[in-house]
C-alpha cells in the first residue's frame, strides 16, 4: 500500500513540475497558435544558465531563477523576432521548420560550447530525501511542486484580473475579434512568447536540481510538454497543471507496473487517445483542434 | 426536385431552424430571405450537408439527403457557393474551375475546355492563369459561381452571393442567375441584398426566428404584414 | 511536346502528352529538372570513388524518400513528422521476412509497403479531424510510439541490438558485393518516384490532393471526398517510403530502432522536401541533391574542429531558407526564370 501511495504522490509532484514546464508552452501555443519545436531547447538553455549562475555566483538553482528568467525573457524576444515573427501569417509549416532549425542550432551550439558532458548542481540538503509520514520525497521535488502550484495560481489570477491577462484570453479565443477590440495583437504575441520563455526559465531552474543538463536534454521534455498542453487544452493554465499531474501519474505508475522503457510510450499513447477522443483537451475550447490554425 | 419536411436543427437549447417545410420545383429560382438571425444560413448548411438536421427530412430528387455529407450531396448534382469564397489558393483560376469539371469529365484534358467555357460564361476567362489568391472579392464570387457551375449541377445553392459586390457586379450577377433556368439549372438562393433577389427570384420563402413565416411571389411577400413585422417591427406591420 | 516559357500561356500546361517548361512548374517537367536528373545519371555512371558513390547512394535514396513524403506532405498538405515509422516498417518487415523466413527482399518490400500503407491509412483515419499543429504532433507521437514499440519488442525486432543482414552477396536476396547495383537501385527508385510525382500532379487524383490541401470545404462542395483523399495519399506515401526502407536495409545491412525510426529521420524527409520546394516534383530532388552531400561535406570538414558545428550551420541555413525562400529551391528557380523571361510587370503566378 505504501508503494502505491509513494508512486501516486511522487507522480503528482513530478506532474507539477511537468506542468510548470508546459505552462509557458500552453500560453504560446494558445495565443500564437504555433508549434515551437525549440521549446525543449529553451528549457535546456535555462538549465545551463542556472548551472552557470550557481557555479559563478553561488547560491542555488532557485535563487538563480532571478537571473535566468530575465535572460530567457530577453532570449525569447530575440528568438521571436528572428524566427517566429517573419513566419506568423504564412502557412504554419514555415514556423514549424523555422523553430526546428532553431532547435538544431541551439542543441549544437550547446554541444560545441559546453560539450556533451552532463552538468548539474549540488543538491540542497545533501541529497537525502525528506521523510513525510510513510513517504520519502526529495526536497527538490516538493519545492518544485509547490513553486509550480504557486505559479499556476498566480497566473490564473493574472489571466482573470489583469488587462493583459484578459487580452491574452481574448486572443486565445479569437485573434481577429481581439484585434477588432483594440488589442495590439502583434505586441501581445511578442510579450506572450517572451513571457512564456521566462516561465520556461523558471521551470529550468526547478528542474536542474532533479535532472542533469546536457545538450539534448530538451528532446526528452519537449514531447512531454506538448502532451501536457494538448491534454490540458491550449491556453488553459488549470488545464496545463492538471494535464501535467495526469502525465506525471501515468509515467510514475507505468514505469513501475509495466516497464521503465514503456513508460515513455505511455504518454504518447495518452496523447494519441486525447487527440482521437478529445482533441481540445480537458479545458480547451471546443473545436480548436479541428480548426487548427487561423486561416 | 428538392423537398424539406419539418426540418429542424437545435444548438443546445436554441432551435436555429424549426419545422421548416417547402419544396423547390425544377426550373425555379426560389429565394430564402429573412432578417438577421432568421436561420437562413443554418438552413442552407443543412441542405448542403455541412450540418445535420436534428429533425425532419430533406429529399433531393429520389434521394434522401438528410444525413448526407457535403461531398455526397455534391455528387448528386447539387452545387453550392460559399458566402466567404473558398478558392483553392495555390492554384490558378482555371485550375479552380477545372477541379469542378473533373467531376464529370474524368481527365484534366477533357475537363479543361469545360472550365474555359464556364469561365467565359461567368466573365472571368481573361483571368484564367491568374492565381486564385490574387483576386478581389467580386471576382472571387464569380469564381465561386464558375466553380459551382462547372460541376454541371441540376440544383444550385447560392449563399449570399451579392455580399460585398459593387452595383455593377450585382447587376452582372443578377443576369447570370436569371439565365440559369435556361441552362436547366434550378436555383435556391439565400440573400440579403433585397434589390437583387426581389427582382430575380420567382418565389420567396421568408424565415424569421427559425421558422417560415411567409411564402409567395416577391410582390405578395413584400405586402405580407408578418414579413413587414419581422423586418421592421410591429408598428409598421400594423400600418400594412 | 510543347515548349513553355516560365510564364503560363493558354492551356498548354493542361492537356495530353508531356508538357515541358523551362523552370519548375507544377504539372510539367522542366528543363532544369531534366538536366539535373541527367546529371545524376551521368554522375552515377562516371564516378568511381568509393566514398563519393556512397554519398550518391544516400543522396538518391533520400531523394526518393523525400519524394514519397512529398505526396502526403506537399501535395495533400498532410505534414507528417512520423514518416520514419513507415521507413522503419519497410526496413524491418523485409528484413524480418528475409532473416526469419528466407523471403527475398524483392517480395519483402511489397509486404513492407502494404503494412506501411495500412499503418498510414489507420493513422490518418484516426486523426481525421485534426488540423495544423495538432496533426503534426500526432504524427510525431505515432512515430515515437512505433520506435519505442520496436525497441521493446525484442523477439520481433531484436530490440536495441538491432538486426543484421549477412553480407553474403546474392542477387536474389538483394545483397550485392559492389556498390553499383545499389546505386542503380536507388537511382531507379528516385527516378521512378519523380515520374510518379509528375504523373500525380497532372492527374485528376493529384488535383484532388491539391483541392483538399487548399480548402477542404471547397473540395467537399464539388464532390471530392476529403477523407478518402487524405487517407489514400498517406497510404501511398507510406508504402513508397517503406520501399525506401527496404533499400536502406539492404544497403547498410544493419537496423536498429533508435537510428531508423527516429524523429531526426522524419524531420529530414520533411526538411529536404521543404527546402527543395514543397508540392513540386523537382523540389525533393533538388533538396536531397543539395542537403545530403552538403551535410556530409560539412561534417567531414568541421567535425574535427568542433563536434556539432556543422549542424549549427545546417540549422542556421534551414532557418534562413525557410523564412526567406518558403517555396524552396524550385520556387526560387521559377521566380528567377519569370523575372528573366518577363522583365516588366511579371504577372503573379500560382505556385
Amino acid at each position: 500500500m505504501d508503494a502505491v501511495l509513494q508512486l501516486l504522490v511522487s507522480g503528482v509532484m513530478l506532474g507539477g513540475i511537468y506542468a510548470l514546464m508546459s505552462i509557458g508552452l500552453t500560453l504560446i501555443f494558445g495565443v500564437l497558435k504555433i508549434v515551437n519545436f525549440a521549446h525543449g531547447e529553451f528549457l535546456m538553455l535555462a538549465m545551463y544558465a542556472a548551472c552557470a549562475i550557481v557555479s559563478l555566483v553561488g547560491g542555488n538553482a532557485y535563487i538563480a531563477a532571478l537571473g535566468v528568467m530575465p535572460l530567457l525573457f530577453a532570449f525569447g524576444v530575440v528568438a521571436y523576432l528572428v524566427t517566429v515573427r517573419p513566419a506568423i501569417d504564412k502557412p504554419h509549416l514555415i514556423v514549424v521548420f523555422a523553430t526546428m532549425g532553431l532547435s538544431i542550432v541551439m542543441q549544437n551550439l550547446a554541444l560545441v560550447l559546453m560539450s556533451a558532458d552532463l552538468r548539474d548542481v549540488p543538491p540542497l540538503v545533501g541529497g537525502t530525501p525528506l521523510q513525510i509520514g510513510p513517504l520519502y520525497l526529495r526536497l527538490e521535488l516538493v519545492l518544485g511542486f509547490l513553486i509550480s502550484i504557486a505559479v499556476t495560481l498566480a497566473l490564473m489570477v493574472f489571466l482573470k484580473r489583469s488587462y493583459l491577462g484578459k487580452a491574452i484570453r481574448a486572443t486565445v479565443q479569437d485573434r481577429d475579434a481581439a484585434m477588432l477590440m483594440g488589442i495590439n495583437v502583434p505586441r501581445l504575441f511578442l510579450l506572450t512568447f517572451a513571457g512564456g520563455s521566462a516561465l520556461v526559465g523558471l521551470a529550468g531552474c526547478i528542474m536542474l536540481p532533479l535532472y542533469s543538463t546536457f545538450p539534448t536534454v530538451g528532446l526528452n521534455f519537449v514531447l512531454i510538454a506538448y502532451v501536457v498542453v494538448v491534454l490540458g487544452g491550449m491556453g488553459s493554465m488549470e488545464g496545463a497543471f492538471l494535464g501535467g499531474i495526469c502525465i506525471g501519474l501515468v509515467q510514475s505508475l507505468s514505469s513501475y507496473y509495466v516497464a521503465p522503457a514503456y513508460g515513455q510510450m505511455f504518454y504518447f499513447l495518452v496523447f494519441l487517445l486525447v487527440m482521437i477522443f478529445r482533441p481540445d483537451g480537458l479545458f480547451g475550447q471546443r473545436g480548436a483542434a479541428m480548426v487548427g490554425i487561423n486561416e | 426536385m428538392l423537398r424539406l419536411d419539418a426540418v429542424g436543427r437545435q444548438f443546445g437549447a436554441l432551435w436555429a431552424v424549426r419545422d421548416v417545410s417547402f419544396t423547390v420545383e425544377r426550373g425555379e429560382i426560389v429565394g430564402i430571405i429573412g432578417p438577421n438571425g432568421a436561420g437562413k444560413s443554418t438552413l442552407f448548411n443543412l441542405i448542403a450537408g455541412a450540418i445535420t438536421p436534428s429533425r425532419g427530412d430533406i429529399r433531393f430528387l429520389d434521394h434522401v439527403i438528410t444525413r448526407a455529407k457535403p461531398y455526397q450531396v455534391a455528387r448528386l448534382g447539387v452545387a453550392r457557393t460559399f458566402q466567404i469564397p473558398k478558392p483553392f489558393k495555390q492554384l490558378t483560376v482555371r485550375e479552380n474551375v477545372m477541379m469542378s469539371a473533373l467531376r464529370r469529365y474524368r481527365t484534366p484534358h477533357r475537363a479543361d475546355p469545360v472550365a474555359i467555357e464556364t469561365m467565359e460564361l461567368v466573365g472571368i476567362r481573361h483571368l484564367a492563369d491568374a492565381s486564385a489568391a490574387s483576386l478581389t472579392v467580386g471576382l472571387l464570387k464569380k469564381l465561386e459561381l464558375a466553380r459551382a457551375l462547372a460541376t454541371e449541377p441540376s440544383l444550385l445553392l447560392l449563399d449570399e452571393v451579392m455580399a460585398g459586390l459593387t452595383p455593377t457586379e450585382v447587376r452582372e450577377m443578377m443576369a447570370a442567375i436569371a439565365a440559369l433556368p435556361g441552362r436547366s439549372i434550378t436555383v435556391l438562393w439565400v440573400e440579403h441584398v433585397m434589390m437583387a433577389i426581389m427582382n430575380v427570384a420567382q418565389r420567396l420563402v421568408v424565415m424569421h426566428q427559425g421558422q417560415v413565416i411567409a411564402r409567395g411571389s416577391p410582390a405578395e411577400v413584400s405586402r405580407d404584414p408578418a414579413v413587414i413585422g419581422a423586418y421592421l417591427g410591429e408598428t409598421y406591420a400594423a400600418r400594412a | 511536346m510543347t515548349l513553355l516559357t516560365g510564364a503560363p500561356a493558354d492551356g498548354k500546361g493542361i492537356g495530353k502528352g508531356i508538357s515541358l517548361s523551362v523552370a519548375p512548374r507544377r504539372g510539367t517537367v522542366s528543363i532544369v529538372e531534366i538536366v539535373v536528373l541527367a546529371a545524376c545519371v551521368v554522375a552515377a555512371l562516371a564516378i568511381t570513388n568509393r566514398h563519393a558513390v556512397d554519398i550518391m547512394i544516400r543522396t538518391f535514396l533520400w531523394g526518393g524518400l523525400a519524394l514519397a513524403w512529398n505526396i502526403a506532405g506537399g501535395y495533400a498538405g498532410l505534414i507528417s513528422f512520423g514518416h520514419a515509422a513507415f521507413f522503419g516498417i519497410g526496413a524491418y518487415t523485409s528484413t524480418i521476412l528475409l532473416l526469419g523466413y528466407g523471403v527475398p527482399p524483392w517480395i519483402g518490400l511489397l509486404a513492407g509497403a502494404l503494412l506501411a500503407a495500412c499503418a498510414g491509412a489507420l493513422l490518418t483515419t484516426v486523426c481525421a479531424r485534426l488540423r495544423g499543429p495538432f496533426f503534426i504532433l500526432s504524427t510525431l507521437a505515432a512515430g515515437e510510439v512505433t520506435r519505442i514499440a520496436a525497441l521493446n519488442w525484442r523477439s520481433l525486432t531484436g530490440g536495441s541490438e538491432g538486426l543484421e543482414i549477412p553480407a553474403i552477396p546474392s542477387a536474389a536476396d538483394m545483397v550485392f558485393g559492389s556498390q553499383w547495383p545499389y546505386l542503380a537501385l536507388v537511382l531507379g527508385y528516385m527516378l521512378l518516384l519523380f515520374v510518379l510525382s509528375v504523373a500525380i500532379e497532372r492527374s485528376r487524383y493529384g488535383y484532388h490532393l491539391f483541392a483538399v490541401r487548399d480548402d477542404e470545404d471547397g473540395a467537399s462542395a464539388i464532390g471530392i471526398n476529403p477523407r478518402f483523399t487524405r487517407v489514400s495519399a498517406m497510404a501511398l506515401s507510406a508504402a513508397l517510403t517503406a520501399i525506401g526502407g527496404t533499400l536502406f536495409a539492404q544497403y547498410f545491412l544493419y537496423l536498429d530502432p533508435t537510428h531508423i525510426i527516429s524523429p531526426d529521420i522524419s524531420f529530414e524527409f520533411a526538411l529536404i522536401s521543404a527546402l527543395g520546394g514543397l508540392g513540386t516534383a523537382g523540389g525533393p530532388v533538388f533538396g536531397a541533391l543539395i542537403i545530403v552531400p552538403l551535410s556530409e561535406l560539412l561534417r567531414g570538414l568541421l567535425s574535427q574542429s568542433a563536434s556539432g558545428l556543422h549542424l549549427v550551420i545546417y540549422g542556421t541555413v534551414v532557418i534562413i531558407v525557410i523564412l526567406y525562400f518558403p517555396s524552396g529551391i524550385s520556387g526560387a528557380l521559377a521566380r528567377a526564370w519569370s523575372l528573366l523571361a518577363r522583365p516588366a510587370g511579371a504577372r503573379k503566378k500560382a505556385v
